[in-house]
């Protein structure tokens, strides 16, 4: 699976050496790979302040949806939508510039297929994801992340991320000829990750 | 058509949304007609369950037995959205058909939400689903001790999404190899229209149906045009039909008539039904027409046949069905 990326982003962050409360939300935007759909997504962001370490606790969640092309001879579609929460561990590196971490704890779900044709009539799908029922899954991951921040009291926020989740999910594969005579069929379980690159902007207060 | 109400049509195929069962009156829904099609006089006393394929290949294979023929025209069922497990969602009408001497390959297609196509969004992995395990069941059924199915003598049934993905299986029969249609029944066809209004999923041209084929295509009253639109379902697939003449094909309404008690729903679903949940509307309308359409395509019998639908038990007719050559068929 690829992925593609393309965020926007606002992060909340605080003053980076004082001790005190944050409050702030970020707008996100970029790729997911393997299934190279556009996704964007946002959250809020509440947490403390101690020296140079923040410990906040982000809601958000992203979501994104691509078809190249829709006819018989071929076609990819992707889907995928995130929700949860996200412990997340900042570090000061200088007078603006910080580094995160993050343990995501995610529910939502993820889909893609795709299918080709070729020119003897043999046809190729592949499907997978965590799609199924339930609809909705338990996606952890990790998030990282690196920015700057500008201001005094109140910050705006530029930054780069990269989630990255698991989940138990499937894929189908199959290649029939026009006949049907020669065919492969697998529908199997297994772990499938998804790695969400993003830009992000954001607003942070700190009281 | 909001989103709301697609979801609530791709996933809840059969009876989320029911109107309430108690009717104006006690007046009961007729009972099964021992006789003719729909009737209850099967050939066949049981029928025996097999099963194979992986996830989304997967496929149930029935069998007439009690007795057992040493082989019977095939009928290839295709259930709708939603259906991830077992054959629960039509099994009153696969059990019908196979007791009046049919074989039916049910290809379990789906298991999940968008698995292994994401709606109407890209339904080819699904129609892949179905071709393989009609492929598979065919295999299975063509081994020693089994009732061998007559390829000659084949038809398609198909509801809700399942009804696109038999159109298009149909439509692509000889590309594909899959036996000829020679009847087809049609239940509320619905792609889910979260792609867009007018069934987008269904082939662009369907001229690969057969000239020759019988087809009755139903929507009901309070199905798919009441909730989505009407220019979906079969008034989207019947312009394609051109090529079909009349004589060979039906555009069908029914209505929902609340005469009697249990209410006879019009609702998404009118084909489907698990154990013992059959009803009037069933074997008077929905197990006749399909009977008579195959009789009809392999025999020349019962072309024509009384198509009321009975009475309730206080001798009030049943709402009569539309029925039309043409699209469109407006509730």
């Amino acid at each position: 699976m690829k992925v593609s990326a393309l965020s926007l982003c606002l992060l909340l962050t605080a003053p980076a050496a004082a001790d005190g409360f944050r409050a702030g939300l970020h707008l996100s935007g970029g790729g997911v790979f393997p299934e190279t759909s556009p996704a964007g997504g946002g959250g809020v962001r509440l947490g403390v302040q101690r020296g140079r370490v923040g410990f906040l606790l982000e809601l958000g969640g992203f979501g994104g949806f691509s078809r190249d092309r829709d006819d018989a001879a071929g076609s990819r579609v992707s889907a995928i939508f995130l929700g949860g929460l996200t412990p997340t561990v900042e570090i000061d590196l200088d007078e603006r510039a910080f580094a995160s971490a993050g343990l995501v704890f995610g529910v939502g779900t993820w889909a893609h297929s795709t299918h080709s044709t070729d020119a003897a009539g043999t046809v190729r799908t592949e499907s997978g994801g965590v799609v199924g029922d339930p609809f909705l899954h338990f996606l952890p991951g990790i998030d990282l992340r690196v920015g700057w921040r500008m201001g005094a009291r109140h910050h705006f926020t530029v930054g780069f991320g990269i989630e990255l989740l698991f989940a138990h999910g499937h894929v189908a594969s199959a290649t029939v000829s026009t006949d049907g005579a020669m065919r492969t069929a697998t529908d199997v379980r297994e772990l499938g990750f998804v790695v969400w690159p993003s830009f992000s902007l954001g607003y942070e207060l700190k009281r | 058509m909001t989103m709301r109400v697609a979801i609530a049509a791709i996933t809840c195929c059969l009876a989320a949304c029911a109107v309430s069962d108690v009717g104006d009156t006690d007046s009961r829904q007729p009972e099964q007609p021992t006789s003719g099609p729909g009737g209850s006089n099967d050939a066949h006393g049981d029928w025996r369950v097999s099963s194979g394929g992986q996830g989304v290949f997967a496929w149930y294979a029935f069998e007439p037995i009690d007795p057992a023929p040493a082989t019977a025209p095939l009928a290839i069922i295709m259930h709708g959205y939603g259906e991830y497990a077992g054959y629960d969602q039509m099994y009153e009408l696969i059990r019908h058909t196979v007791r009046s001497g049919n074989v039916v390959i049910y290809p379990r297609w789906q298991t999940g939400l968008a698995s292994p196509c994401l709606g109407p969004f890209d339904v080819e992995p699904c129609l892949t689903s179905a071709r393989v395990g009609i492929y598979d069941a065919l295999d299975f059924l063509a081994g020693d001790g089994h009732v061998h199915p007559q390829l000659d003598r084949t038809s398609y049934f198909g509801f809700s999404f399942g009804g696109i993905i038999t159109a298009n299986l149909a439509n692509r029969h000889a590309r594909w190899a899959l036996p000829v249609p020679r009847a087809i029944f049609l239940d509320d066809l619905h792609d889910g229209a979260l792609d867009g209004n007018g069934e987008p999923a269904l082939d662009d041209v369907m001229d690969g149906i057969p000239a020759t084929v019988k087809l009755t295509c139903h929507v009901g009253e309070d199905g798919i045009l009441a909730t989505v639109g009407v220019n979906q379902s079969c008034n989207a697939l019947f312009p394609l039909l051109g090529h079909i003449p009349d004589a060979n094909k039906d555009l069908v309404l029914t209505r929902t008539d609340r005469h009697g008690t249990p209410v006879l729903s019009s609702e998404h679903g009118v084909s489907a039904g698990g154990p013992g949940e059959a009803n009037a509307y069933d074997w008077n309308f929905v197990w006749r027409t399909w009977d008579a359409l195959r009789s009809c395509a392999y025999d020349g019998v019962d072309c024509t046949y009384d198509r009321s639908l009975g009475a309730w038990s206080d001798g009030v007719p049943i709402l009569p069905l539309v029925i039309q050559d043409a699209a469109p068929i407006v509730p």
